[in-house]
C-alpha cells in the first residue's frame, strides 16, 4: 500500500470523525433477526404456496380439483401397518398429545424411517425462536427436518380439498428441480420435490403483510433463499409436510439441495412408522398450544395472525 | 461461532463492529440515514446467518456491500420507471469544498464499493474480490479507475498525493 493511500484512508477518517457516532443498532437488529428466523423456522406450507405464486400458479397447498393421482380418497384413511409403533402407543395412551410426546415421537420416527447412513436424530437445541427443528448426526451430510402437520380446516372446501400435486402439475406451475410421487395404501399420496425455499415466509404472516419477492434466477438464485426437499403425504383427513435441508440452511453459502433424494423421501412416507406418525400428528395438531404471537419490534405490538383458530378434528382413525 | 448462543455471540460481536459499520455505510451510501438503515440491514442478515459465521468480519463486508448494491440497483429501477432525477454535480462549483466523501460520493456504487474496501478498509486485492463476487482483475481495474477519478474531482489539493499504487498497474 502506497503512502498515497494511506493519506485517502486517514482524510476519509478525519472526514468521518466529524460525524461523531451513529446511533446503536444492535437491539433492534437483534429483534428483527430473531422475527426472521422464528419465520424460517416455522417453514410451514406457505413456503412452497409463495414459491407456487411466484411462479404465476395455484398455491400448492389444498386448494384445486385436478384428477387424483391414484386410490380412493372418499374413505377414510387407515395406516397400512395396524400394530402402533411404541413411540406412537406411549404418545397416545391418555388420548392427547403433549408436546413432549410429539417432539420425541417425531424424532424416533425420522431416525426410524430416514436412511441409516444418516445416522442418529436429535432435537436441535433451543434457541430464542420456535426450535422444532431436528438433526441427524453421524452421516454427511448432517440433514435438518421439521414435520409439519394440519388436518384440512373449516375454511377449506371439501370438494377442493386436493390440488393436483402430481409432478407434472408441479412442472407446470413453477420450476422444479426434482420430483418423485406415489399413490399408496388407502388414498395416500406423496410428493418430494426440490425446491427454492424464500426466507421469511414459512410462519405465520402478519394480516396484510406482503412478502417481497426477488426475480427467479435458479441459478443466481437470491442470497438468503436456499434449496431443501419437500415431502407432502395426504389423505382425506390430514396434510403433513417434512421440509429436509442440510443443517443450517438459514445460512447464505451454501444453498445446494440435501443429500437425500426426493425417490428416498418418498419411500419414507409409505414406512408404516411415518403412517404411525402421522396418527399421533393429528392429534396433536388438535392438541398444540396456539403459537406464540409474534411482536413488532419496532412498535412492540402483537402481529395479528392470519392463523385459522377454530379447526377441526381431523378424521384420522385407524 | 458455534459454542455461544446465537443472541450472546451476535450481540457481542456486533456491539463491537457496528461504529465501524457504520462509517463504512457512510462512506458507501454517502448519507448518515441510509448509512443507518444500511447497517441495519447488515446486521439483521448477519444475525439470521449467525451460526454458519466462521468470519463475522469479512462476512460483514460481503453482506454490506451486496447489500448496498443490490439498494441501488432497486433505487435505479424505481428511478426509471417514477420520476427523473436531478443530478447534482459537484465539479464546476468552485464555491463549494469538496471533501473526499463527496468525491467518493461521485463514483459509481460499484467502484465506490471497491475503493472503501481496497483503501479505506485496507483489504486485500483478494479479499475485496471475495466480497464482491467478483474477479482479481476486476478489482484492480476498478480501484484503479476509482483512484483516477478521485484524483479528477478532488485537483490539485489531493492529486499530487493520491496516485495508482503500482500494484495494480
Amino acid at each position: 500500500m502506497s503512502i498515497s493511500t494511506d493519506e485517502l484512508r486517514a482524510g476519509l477518517d478525519r472526514e468521518l470523525d466529524l460525524l461523531g457516532p451513529g446511533p446503536d443498532l444492535v437491539p433492534t437488529a437483534t429483534a428483527r433477526g430473531v422475527v426472521r428466523v422464528r419465520r424460517r423456522r416455522a417453514m410451514a406450507g406457505a413456503a412452497l404456496a409463495v414459491v407456487a405464486v411466484a411462479g404465476g400458479a395455484l398455491a400448492t397447498g389444498v386448494v384445486g380439483g385436478g384428477a387424483e393421482p391414484g386410490g380412493d380418497r372418499g374413505r377414510a384413511p387407515i395406516a397400512s401397518d395396524p400394530s402402533p409403533t411404541k413411540a406412537e402407543a406411549g404418545a397416545l395412551d391418555d388420548g392427547h398429545v403433549t408436546p413432549g410426546e410429539w417432539n420425541e415421537v417425531v424424532r424416533s420416527t425420522l431416525e426410524r424411517v430416514l436412511p441409516s447412513r444418516y445416522g442418529a436424530v436429535t432435537m436441535l437445541p433451543t434457541d430464542p425462536v420456535r426450535a422444532d427443528l431436528f438433526a441427524t448426526a453421524g452421516g454427511r451430510p448432517q440433514l435438518q427436518a421439521h414435520v409439519g402437520i394440519q388436518g384440512w380446516l373449516k375454511v377449506e372446501d371439501p370438494s377442493r380439498r386436493f390440488d393436483d400435486q402430481s409432478c407434472a402439475a408441479i412442472n407446470q406451475a413453477r420450476e422444479l428441480h426434482d420430483c418423485a410421487e406415489a399413490a399408496f395404501g388407502d388414498g395416500w399420496f406423496a410428493v418430494a420435490t426440490v425446491d427454492l425455499l424464500p426466507p421469511g415466509n414459512g410462519g405465520t404472516l402478519a394480516e396484510g403483510e406482503r412478502l417481497e419477492l426477488p426475480e427467479h434466477d435458479a441459478a443466481n438464485p437470491p442470497e438468503d433463499w436456499s434449496y431443501g426437499t419437500v415431502l407432502t403425504v395426504m389423505n382425506e383427513g390430514i396434510r403433513a409436510e417434512v421440509y429436509v435441508s442440510e443443517l443450517g440452511w438459514d445460512g447464505i453459502e451454501d444453498g445446494g439441495p440435501p443429500g437425500i433424494s426426493v425417490e428416498e423421501l418418498v419411500a419414507v412416507a409409505q414406512e408404516p412408522a411415518f403412517l404411525d406418525l402421522l396418527e399421533v400428528g393429528a392429534q396433536w395438531w388438535y392438541d398444540r398450544p396456539p403459537p406464540a404471537a409474534m411482536v413488532d419490534p419496532d412498535t412492540g405490538e402483537e402481529i395479528p395472525s392470519i392463523e385459522v383458530a377454530d379447526q377441526q378434528r381431523p378424521p384420522y382413525v385407524r | 461461532m458455534a459454542g455461544q448462543g446465537r443472541t450472546e455471540g451476535f450481540s457481542n460481536w456486533a456491539e463491537q463492529a457496528q461504529q465501524r459499520l457504520y462509517r463504512q455505510g457512510v462512506l458507501l451510501t454517502g448519507d448518515t440515514h441510509a448509512a443507518r438503515d444500511l447497517v441495519q440491514a447488515t446486521l439483521v442478515k448477519m444475525y439470521v446467518a449467525w451460526p454458519r459465521i466462521d468470519t463475522p468480519g469479512a462476512y460483514a463486508h460481503r453482506i454490506m456491500v451486496r447489500t448496498f448494491l443490490e439498494g441501488r440497483r432497486r433505487e435505479q429501477r424505481e428511478r426509471e420507471l417514477h420520476r427523473s432525477v436531478d443530478v447534482v454535480r459537484l465539479d464546476g462549483d468552485p464555491a463549494h469544498a469538496l471533501t473526499i466523501r463527496d468525491a467518493l460520493a461521485e463514483l459509481a456504487p460499484r467502484m465506490r464499493a471497491v475503493v472503501v474496501l481496497r483503501y479505506w478498509e485496507d483489504l486485500s486485492v483478494e479479499q475485496t474480490a471475495a466480497a464482491l463476487g467478483c474477479s482479481t482483475g476486476n478489482v484492480k481495474s476498478t480501484a484503479s479507475r476509482g483512484l483516477d477519478r478521485l484524483r479528477v474531482l478532488l485537483g490539485d489539493a489531493f492529486s499530487e498525493r493520491v496516485t495508482t499504487p503500482t500494484e495494480e498497474n
